[in-house]
């Protein structure tokens, strides 16, 4: 048996601040239909983070904005607890969770079959428990499942994972403080069976190539993630 | 992979291909692939190159024939009343739209019916089945069993809830009107 050592680059070595290899995730459990009174519902651990996701509908929006004449409308509240951090949180909306919450919405829009419920409204809350970085993913990935739960049509599920640079190394799944102290942070949302990217975000400074090898790592992760979130599905309903 | 019938799948789940299967309830046809859009159990009917996944999880409630309804009388017409569906019974899902249906004067009771309001007035609570559904807003209604028609009724002169007095007759503990009614053996006294 010939075992090729690679040095130089971060193949399987714990390089990390918590001992992750560099394309470690952090430890997830998911729970489908945890809230009785929601229509669907998810709970979600992934390192540090718990997050609770509720959706109900599709129902008729008494906001006359909101509705469609042809497709449904995704209203999203994605919301952090005021003691899910460290100092306490100003309770109530914000930039970023108004900024979260839309691009939540779009990145669970295109799996959604919304022309199926004309006039309809799909409301979607996430709430953050606790956060150690990383909540946006957390928060798509546990909506999926909760609005498969729901039982509302969907094309595929969404998964979402983050990756970025820390220390010159492109990594998977940022910790709070490599997302704090790293110097890129890239979160990507897709649909595993068919591989399409709903949501790409890129925050901080990279290369070309640092940029590509990051997204190839956040879509392998979600692939993992992926795994978890069938299992979570499976354990509600059996086999 | 093809699916069996008995598989557990998820959304986006490959069944099939269109050249073998027809894709029915909780499936679609996505190019040229069929695939699951619902978390269920694969029912394939191969008789009729039908597959379908049977949801596990709850599906958003849909209004189709024998499908008992509550609803509200909106508006008594000369051959018509207006109701609105405002939910189905024994479904705590809230209904995707709100929907209007009809039940029509020969609908309403069994046997000869002279005008519709004796059947029906504006406001009164109504237990009825679906006979019909066409397009997103044309449902037809009947209330001609014993278990269907009025569960709550209205006075008309002074709008408190009647207590029924008779077969077919109601009386309002405020005023004393007594009016006629075509009302369910599932009456809320």
């Amino acid at each position: 048996m010939i075992i090729i050592l690679t040095e130089g680059t971060n193949l399987g070595t714990k390089s990390r601040d918590d001992g992750r290899a560099f394309d470690e995730l952090r430890p997830l459990t998911i729970e489908a239909g945890v809230l009785e009174r929601a229509d669907g519902s998810a709970y979600l651990e992934f390192g540090g983070n718990k997050v609770l996701v509720a959706v109900y509908g599709p129902k008729e929006s008494f906001i006359r904005r909101f509705q469609r004449p042809d497709r449904a409308y995704i209203r999203c509240r994605y919301n952090m607890a005021p003691f899910s951090v460290d100092d306490r949180k100003r309770p109530g909306p914000d930039r970023r969770s108004v900024e979260i919450s839309k691009i939540t919405a779009e990145a669970l829009q295109p799996a959604i079959l919304l022309e199926k419920y004309p006039r309809s409204v799909i409301e979607i809350f996430i709430e953050v428990l606790e956060a150690e970085g990383g909540t946006r993913c957390a928060g798509i990935t546990a909506a999926s499942v909760a609005l498969a739960d729901a039982g509302i049509p969907m094309r595929d599920m969404v998964v979402a994972c983050a990756s970025g640079k820390v220390n010159d190394e492109v990594v998977l799944d940022l910790s709070e403080v490599e997302d704090k102290d790293g110097q890129a942070d890239v979160p990507v949302a897709i649909m595993p069976r068919s591989g399409k990217i709903t949501l790409l975000q890129s925050d901080g400074s990279l290369t070309p190539e640092e940029f590509e090898k990051a997204v190839d790592l956040a879509v392998e992760g979600c692939q993992s993630i992926s795994k978890v979130q069938k299992e979570a599905l499976k354990n509600r309903y059996g086999e | 992979m093809k699916a069996k019938s008995g598989d557990f799948v998820l959304p986006g789940d490959f069944l099939g291909v269109s050249e073998e299967f027809v894709p029915a309830e909780g499936a679609y046809d996505d190019d040229g692939d069929i695939k699951a859009m619902v978390v269920g159990m694969v029912s394939r009917d191969d008789k009729n190159k039908r597959i379908f996944v049977v949801p596990e999880a709850g599906s958003p409630p849909i209004l189709k024939k024998n499908t008992t309804i509550l609803g509200q009388i909106m508006e008594v017409r000369g051959q018509r009343a207006l109701v609105k569906i405002h939910a189905i019974k024994d479904n705590p899902r809230k209904l995707v739209v709100s929907f209007v249906g009809g039940i029509h004067v020969s609908q309403a009771q069994k046997g000869y019916l002279a005008k519709l309001t004796d059947a029906f007035h504006i406001g009164d609570i109504i237990e009825a089945r679906i006979t019909k559904v066409v397009g997103l807003d044309n449902i037809d209604l009947k209330t001609s069993q014993k278990d269907l028609g009025v569960v709550k009724a209205m006075c008309t002169r002074c709008r408190h809830f009647m207590d029924q007095t008779d077969k077919n007759e109601v009386t309002c503990p405020n005023c004393d009107q007594k009016e006629k009614r075509k009302i369910s053996m599932n009456y809320q006294v």
